[in-house]
């Protein structure tokens, strides 16, 4: 079966969706909406080619009808429960649930690949919605959760912005866009399929996983952080690429994540598209939460840093319930915290209170440094590679 | 500008490609001729865990066209190892001058289906074939049941097996498509597989419905782009002569064989009363719940999938038997579920008119100590019980 920019079968069946695209807006155009036919090559790829298309569709049923019992039945304001049974199961699946009687994990009956990035944008549709507003149109709805170049892991979209391109129709079918779009395929397959492919055999191979030397476990953690930014970057791009060409302009996912100067540059060119989700749909509702409390008023400080913590601990929990991902989220937690006391107290006291009096010029290159490798460590933690978990 | 595009992307992108392609048959190819230069002598062989080993095919092969040697076939009982396996059918028929020899093949997890496909694929030999299965219950109960996993398949069915079965045009359809659905119901199971089983997923789902047809249209053609290269599954200079001179019948004294294998099982069993050896008996048995679930008989595939072992076997003739292993009733508290499984069995095999013996007893009082060795793997006497099976049945012929 064929998962996006996995194989080669994925391109060709995108070279055919792109030349039904060209061949509808030049001569169909009149007779057939751009939604239509983008909806119609997304259903068929999920249901031809994708794996388990039955989940995806009973799994996008699901979430319409909560999201609209909620929004328009319910009319619930606080969003909390509405999320929670959104995301039930993503959290069911990856808690791996087994019963006796039965010889599989219950997450047979449920997952399917991408099930946590099209949960993200469900919940996206459904707190960006005004309690009680008009309802999302179930086939922009669909159009949204189905297509196909960010259906596997992103970039995380926002609806609001793919409906203003749905909105423009063919007018983004045009030969400009598939020049851009082509540098970025091009990137893109550089990216995964050269480089990732390079760092994976001649370097992560050379330098064994499970040992406790110096040398190897450095060996693992550079390349290893390199190996995932060349491998999703690389996926990001393409599916940036076969977006544009398709019309739609799919955020951007990664922008020069080694020159992140702090926890808060870096996820804001690492992932950036979860960043700015965890950001807008956890920690701000956190923070809000936390603010109500009369006994947390006189302590910004605590709520900063809980809000921050609890979300990149959500944020390890979401990739699995495993001592790797949980323990690479708190890492990321406490190195946000640190951080973000940092920046707390040097503004109180209106210096900086680490680098004093230096040159921003090498305080810049000394902060890229750090960064470089408290991100690397992390993720190394997050490999699964780290000998002493 | 879509000139532009033409000229200064597209055009680079299709010489990058072909250029590709190009290499990469010709390395292909190369490592092809390698193949070709080997020796064509070989030793006898009467183990084989799976086909990984040199020669191993050319020995199945061997056995099979043999008329004097029985190739068996089964799963984790041919791996025990930890008490005495001079019974063992692939030893004892060396030991005794019976004009039998037994080849034998398998280890844990080689079901049903692997079983079929192995046959399938070697087709050609299996006229006249002296063959026995050693049928284990364990199949047929738990996740068991769901049929071979697909780890198992592919050990047993590499890709000249499989490229074997699909491509001989003298199998009949419906034999190709038992085993095209097994690779289509697992396909999400494979990491990364090669073009030959996305070309068999790709034909098995165009033929599902019409609208499936359109779909797999550009695939199938570009897997049709990359040959797959043909090989023959046995190097047909390494035939090995399993035939023994004809001796005469060797008298065999098996009762005194069965008491010394009793005696045996029991001197390593003093720590139960279920003829289990002790250190089976302390590492496994103790504190387990003894019980294992058996689906609804039109639940379990792998009583499909024997049922295909049986079509095969009768389509091409093959002199065929089966062995029915039992479970120890000591330590499985259940048995009695797995009558309608062992009754389906037997009568499959009769309606197929097969030899076989069922050693299947559901009540400790049917049950003699040394059949087992633990819970589910024949004991000396269970081998011996076999060995004379497999005489009675090929010897007289």
């Amino acid at each position: 079966m064929i998962l996006p920019f996995a194989n080669i079968e994925y391109f060709i069946i995108a070279f055919i969706s792109v030349i039904i695209l060209l061949a509808a807006k030049l001569f169909f155009s009149r007779y057939i909406s751009y939604n239509s036919v983008l909806l119609f090559l997304s259903a068929g790829f999920i249901v031809f080619y994708y794996p388990k298309p039955i989940h995806i569709g009973l799994f996008v049923i699901y979430s319409y009808l909560i999201y609209y019992l909620f929004n328009n039945i319910i009319k619930a304001k606080n969003k909390l429960l509405g999320t929670i049974i959104l995301l039930l199961p993503m959290i069911l699946v990856k808690s791996q649930i087994r019963v006796h009687y039965y010889p599989y994990n219950l997450s047979l009956w449920m997952s399917f690949a991408g099930l946590s990035y099209i949960s993200f944008r469900v919940v996206s549709i459904y707190i960006e919605s005004k309690s009680g507003s008009k309802p999302v149109n179930f086939f922009r709805y669909l159009n949204f959760l189905l297509f196909t170049p960010t259906l596997l892991i992103g970039p995380i979209d926002r609806y609001n912005r793919f409906s203003k391109d749905l909105d423009k129709g063919y007018e983004n079918i045009n030969a400009d866009n598939f020049a851009k779009a082509w540098d970025l395929i091009v990137l893109g397959v550089v990216y995964k399929y050269v480089f990732a492919e390079i760092v994976d055999r001649y370097w992560l191979n050379y330098f064994p996983a499970d040992s406790t030397g110096i040398l190897n476990m450095a060996g693992n953690m550079y390349g290893y952080y390199l190996y995932l930014f060349f491998d999703f970057a690389g996926y990001s791009s393409m599916a940036m690429g076969v977006g544009k060409i398709m019309g739609i302009d799919v955020p951007l996912n990664f922008n020069k994540p080694f020159l992140a100067r702090n926890p808060q540059d870096f996820w804001r060119r690492f992932h950036k598209t979860l960043g700015d989700w965890l950001r807008d749909y956890f920690f701000m509702p956190f923070y809000k939460y936390f603010t109500k409390k009369k006994s947390l008023k006189k302590y910004p400080l605590l709520r900063q840093n809980t809000a921050l913590f609890a979300t990149f601990l959500l944020m390890g929990m979401w990739n699995g319930f495993t001592a790797n991902f949980i323990i690479s989220g708190a890492v990321f937690a406490l190195y946000s915290v640190v951080h973000n006391s940092y920046v707390y107290y040097s503004k109180k006291s209106g210096r900086d209170i680490f680098f004093g009096n230096l040159d921003e010029k090498y305080v810049k290159w000394i902060s890229v440094f750090i960064m470089f490798n408290l991100a690397a460590f992390a993720i190394y933690i997050f490999s699964g590679r780290f000998p002493y978990l | 500008m879509f000139k532009k595009i033409f000229i200064q992307k597209l055009i680079p992108l299709v010489i990058a490609v072909f250029t590709g392609l190009y290499f990469f048959q010709d390395i292909a190819g190369q490592e092809n001729e390698k193949t070709k230069d080997v020796e064509n002598e070989i030793k006898k062989i009467y183990h084989l865990a799976n086909y990984n080993q040199n020669h191993s095919v050319e020995t199945v092969v061997s056995a099979l066209k043999s008329e004097n040697t029985i190739f068996l076939i089964g799963s984790s009982e041919l791996g025990t190892e930890a008490t005495r396996i001079a019974a063992r059918p692939d030893l004892f028929f060396q030991k005794y001058q019976t004009p039998l020899s037994v080849v034998m093949l398998g280890h844990d997890g080689n079901q049903c289906m692997s079983v079929y496909a192995q046959f399938l694929a070697l087709n050609k030999y299996l006229k006249n074939s002296k063959i026995s299965i050693i049928v284990s219950p364990g199949w047929f109960e738990g996740h068991f049941a769901y049929g071979t996993s697909l780890d198992r398949f592919l050990e047993y069915n590499n890709e000249s097996f499989i490229n074997k079965i699909f491509s001989d045009n003298e199998i009949p359809g419906y034999f190709k498509d038992y085993v095209a659905e097994y690779i289509y119901e697992k396909r999400n199971d494979f990491v990364s597989p090669s073009v030959l089983y996305k070309k068999i997923i790709c034909e098995y789902k165009s033929k599902m419905n019409i609208a499936n047809r359109p779909a797999m249209y550009p695939l199938l053609r570009f897997y049709d782009l990359q040959k797959i290269p043909e090989k023959d599954l046995v190097n047909k200079k390494m035939i090995i002569v399993y035939d023994k001179k004809h001796t005469a019948e060797t008298f065999i004294n098996w009762d005194s064989l069965f008491t010394e294998a009793v005696n045996y099982q029991k001197s390593i069993s003093t720590n139960n009363n279920w003829g289990i050896y002790n250190e089976y008996f302390t590492n496994y048995v103790i504190g387990k719940a003894g019980k294992e679930e058996i689906y609804d008989i039109d639940d379990i595939v792998e009583l499909k999938d024997f049922e295909m072992i049986l079509k095969l076997f009768k389509y091409y003739n093959a002199d065929a038997s089966f062995i029915i292993q039992p479970i120890n009733p000591y330590a499985y508290k259940n048995l009695k579920d797995y009558k309608p499984v062992i009754n389906s069995i037997e009568k499959l095999i009769n309606d197929y008119n097969y030899p076989y013996i069922n050693m299947f007893v559901y009540d400790t009082s049917d049950y003699r100590t040394g059949i087992l060795t633990d819970v589910m793997h024949f004991g000396e006497y269970g081998w011996l019980l076999a060995d004379k099976f497999l005489i009675d049945t090929y010897e007289k012929q």
